[in-house]
C-alpha cells in the first residue's frame, strides 16, 4: 500500500466518524428541542411564543379513529357500571363533586414513538372512583367506552387503581381541547397513549379483560410493550 | 455511437433493490409522518406501520445478502467507492472536474446515504422493538429517526435531479438502466476513467 493511498483510507475513516458525530449532535439537538416536526425544531430554536405549556400543548399528534364529537356539557352523563355494588350515573359537575379534583405532572409517550414531557393534568384519580363504586369480588377489569362508539380501552382493575391512573379533564390548567378528549379522558402515564380513552362516557367493569381498539389490530394490552 | 460497460447486472440489481425499498420505506414513512396523510389513513396506520417496520428489515438483510452473494462481481464497486484520493476532495472543493470512474461528489453522495441508512436502520428499528430501551431514550431515537428522514430525503432528492433530471449529467441514468454509457459522455465527465478491456460496446 502506498502513502498516498494510506493517508485516502485514513479521510475515508475521518470522514465516517465526522458524520457520525455530526449526526449524533443534530439528533441530541432534536431531542433536547423536543420537537415533532422541522417547523416545531425550528420554532424552539428560534424561541417560539407562548409559554411551554401551550407549546407542548401544541405538539400533542392527534390520532382519533372516529371524529371529534361536539359535547354539550349540559347533556354530558358519566355511566359506571357492570360489576360494581354502587352504580352511578353522573353529570359533569357531580362528578366533579363527588370526587376530589387533583393535578398531576406526568408525561406522556406515545406508541408510535414520540413523547410530551410534563403535561400537567387536572381531574380525578380512578382510585377514589373505584372506591365509591365499590367492585364486586369478581370484576377483574374496567373497560372505557368512547362517545363516538368506535374506541374502547381497558385496564386491569390493578391498573386501574394504580396512584397515576387518572380521569382528566383540564390539561395546562384549562379544560381539555375536543380534540385531546373533552370533557374526559383516560391517562395512564406509564402506558402508551393509546390506553387512555378520550370523550370518556361509560366505564364497565368486568369480569374478563376487553380488547381494545388498537390491541383488535395487534398492539398490545399491557400498554408498554409496542408489539 | 460508441458505448462503454458502466455497472455490470449486480451492481444494477443492488442498486435497484435498494431504491425500491428506499422508496417504501420513504412513502410509508410519509404517510405516518405528514399529518393530514396520518389522519385520512385512519385504522390503516397500523398496516402501514407493520409494512414500514418490515421493509425497514427488509433493507438491513436483503442488500448486505446480495453484497455476500456477489461480493466478487462487486469489489471492485465498492474499492473504487470507498477509495477517497485528494483528487476527490479536490473535485468537491471545484478545485478540479477530472475524475476517476467516481468523482468526488458520487462518493460522498455513497458515503452518506450509507450512514443516514445507517442511522435509520438503527434508530427505526429500536423505536420498533422497545422492549430493550426506556420510553425515554425510545422518544430520543423517534426524534433522531425523523432528522435522519429530513436528511435522508433532501440527499436523495439531490442525488434523483442530478441523476435524470440536471441536463449536463443526466446520461448517467443510462449506466444504471442499461448498464453502458456513451463513451464520449464518459470521456467528459469520467476522464481518468478507464473501462477496462472489452468493455467498450460498440453501437
Amino acid at each position: 500500500m502506498n502513502e498516498q493511498e494510506r493517508m485516502t483510507r485514513r479521510r475515508f475513516l475521518k470522514a465516517c466518524g465526522l458524520g457520525l458525530a455530526g449526526l449524533s449532535l443534530s439528533g441530541y439537538m432534536t431531542y433536547l428541542f423536543g420537537g415533532t416536526s422541522v417547523k416545531d425544531v425550528l420554532k424552539s430554536t428560534l424561541g417560539g411564543t407562548g409559554a411551554d405549556g401551550f407549546r407542548a400543548l401544541e405538539n400533542f399528534r392527534i390520532n382519533s379513529v372516529e371524529p371529534t364529537p361536539n359535547v354539550q356539557l349540559a347533556d354530558y352523563r358519566l355511566t359506571v357500571d357492570g360489576l360494581v355494588a354502587n352504580p352511578v350515573t353522573w353529570s359533569f359537575a357531580e362528578l366533579k363533586h363527588a370526587l376530589t379534583e387533583v393535578e398531576q405532572v406526568s408525561d406522556f409517550h406515545c406508541v408510535e414513538g414520540w413523547g410530551i414531557k410534563n403535561v400537567r393534568w387536572t381531574g380525578v384519580k380512578m382510585r377514589e372512583l373505584i372506591q365509591q363504586v365499590r367492585p364486586m369480588q369478581t370484576a377483574t377489569h374496567v373497560t372505557f367506552y368512547s362517545l363516538g362508539g368506535v374506541y374502547t380501552e381497558s385496564l386491569s382493575l390493578a391498573e386501574a387503581m394504580e396512584e397515576e391512573t387518572l380521569l382528566a379533564y383540564g390539561i395546562y390548567g384549562k379544560d381539555l381541547p375536543a380534540p385531546q378528549g373533552y370533557p374526559l379522558r383516560a391517562i395512564i402515564p406509564r402506558m402508551f397513549g393509546y390506553k387512555g380513552a378520550k370523550w370518556v362516557y361509560r366505564i364497565e367493569f368486568t369480569d374478563h379483560q376487553h380488547l381494545g381498539y388498537w390491541e383488535r389490530y395487534g398492539y398490545n394490552v399491557d400498554g408498554v410493550t409496542a408489539r | 455511437m460508441k458505448w462503454v460497460q458502466r455497472f455490470n447486472g449486480p451492481e444494477r440489481f443492488l442498486h435497484a433493490v435498494v431504491a425500491l425499498l428506499f422508496l417504501v420505506l420513504w412513502s410509508t414513512g410519509l404517510c405516518l409522518h405528514v399529518e393530514w396523510l396520518r389522519e385520512s389513513l385512519g385504522a390503516w396506520r397500523f398496516a402501514v406501520r407493520t409494512v414500514h417496520d418490515w421493509t425497514g428489515l427488509l433493507l438491513m438483510i436483503v442488500p448486505w445478502s446480495l453484497v455476500w452473494v456477489w461480493r466478487q462481481q462487486l469489489a471492485a464497486f465498492f474499492r473504487e467507492m470507498t477509495h477517497w484520493r485528494s483528487m476527490e476532495v479536490d473535485f468537491l472543493a471545484g478545485r478540479t472536474k477530472r475524475a476517476y470512474k467516481f468523482n468526488g461528489g458520487q462518493k460522498l453522495n455513497f458515503l452518506v446515504a450509507i450512514l443516514l441508512l445507517t442511522g435509520m436502520a438503527c434508530t427505526g428499528f429500536l423505536v420498533w422493538k422497545s422492549q430493550w430501551i426506556s420510553l425515554q431514550t425510545r422518544e430520543f431515537l423517534y426524534n433522531w429517526h425523523k432528522l435522519l428522514f429530513y436528511l435522508l430525503s433532501v440527499q436523495v432528492v439531490g442525488h434523483v435531479f442530478l441523476a435524470a433530471v440536471y441536463k449536463p449529467t443526466r446520461h448517467a441514468l443510462q449506466g444504471m438502466m442499461r448498464g453502458r454509457v456513451l463513451k464520449t459522455w464518459a470521456e467528459e465527465h469520467h476522464p481518468l476513467w478507464k473501462p477496462e478491456e472489452g468493455e467498450e460496446i460498440g453501437e
